[in-house]
């Protein structure tokens, strides 16, 4: 915590709000009604009289249990470093290397680097690099981590 | 998956057995609903078969469905196989076509990731095999 909670916020906050991550919240929030009307409907059915009904009504809150357990685990998902970079390289714009770091003159005017400056050195190890410092604090290494993620530019992944 | 055997220690390999017997157990069921459930039901009005064996195929479904979403954690899925193998486990005959793409694709990954691995080292821009300084 410290100076760098808004901003570590704002970008906890941001992935939750991709067209991707939106696209999962509207699914589910159609998903959900419908299920727990199912499980009233087969409840409703079990009541009278219908045996076989007691076995969907059962169902379907585990499907509704399903379904929030996908919606979750695919919004949590990332994508591995190497999935991140082959990606990018199908969509035609490979995440900056060292070697892609020209100077700040060089860059055409559309994309000129952030004004706020990188946030880390560009050739900073990705996430999975190991840490050279022994006596890191686990803390900033984990801020680092996480900073260099962002750096790497947005999740590439349409769906 | 001959080449899975040739290949060492494949992290994805017991996920990817779970995932295949259970399209296997749940396609053949909902093949067996379709073609001798539903005809006895409206042709014979004999609905034993239908009530019987469609509860056991919406549980055994279920049972599908997380294996496939355990492989989908495992494997990193996009959202479009995901939906993919959800909707094979009640369009019949899909499941065989599903799991048969599946499993190609995540050998042909597989292989995409054995060869990026290998010459990672080579290459410069390769984040992952930054390694410390020497010395």
């Amino acid at each position: 915590m410290g100076a760098g909670t808004p901003r570590r916020y704002a970008g906890r906050v941001r992935r939750y709000f991709t067209p991707r991550c939106i696209g999962m919240h509207v699914t589910l929030l159609i998903l959900l009604p419908v299920f727990v009307w199912l499980t009233a409907w087969q409840f409703e059915r079990a009541t009278h009289g219908n045996t076989l009904s007691w076995a969907y009504t059962f169902e379907w809150p585990l499907f509704a249990a399903y379904a929030i357990y996908v919606w979750w685990q695919l919004i949590h998902d990332e994508p591995t470093v190497l999935q991140r970079r082959r990606l990018a390289a199908r969509a035609g714009d490979a995440p900056p290397g060292p070697e892609d770091e020209v100077g700040w003159a060089l860059h055409a005017k559309g994309d000129r680097p952030d004004p706020l400056g990188p946030l880390e050195a560009p050739d900073a190890p990705g996430p999975d690099a190991p840490v050279d410092e022994e006596d890191e604090d686990p803390e900033l290494a984990a801020y680092n981590r996480y900073l260099a993620e962002l750096n790497a530019g947005p999740d590439p992944r349409k769906w | 998956m001959n080449d899975a055997a040739e290949t060492p220690k494949d992290p994805l390999h017991g996920a990817l057995l779970r995932y295949r017997v259970m399209t296997y157990i749940v396609g053949s069921a909902l093949i067996i609903l379709v073609c001798v459930g539903v005809p006895l039901q409206f042709w014979a009005h004999f609905d034993l078969v239908a009530k019987v064996e469609g509860t056991i195929h919406g549980y055994l479904y279920l049972v599908y469905l997380f294996t496939a979403a355990d492989l989908a954690r495992r494997a990193h899925w996009r959202i479009g196989r995901m939906l993919a193998v959800v909707l094979s486990g009640f369009v019949p005959f899909l499941a065989f076509v599903v799991e048969h793409r599946v499993v190609m694709q995540m050998n042909e990954e597989r292989a995409q990731l054995l060869a990026d691995l290998d010459d990672g080292p080579a290459e410069s821009t390769d984040r992952t095999s930054a390694s410390p300084p020497a010395g």
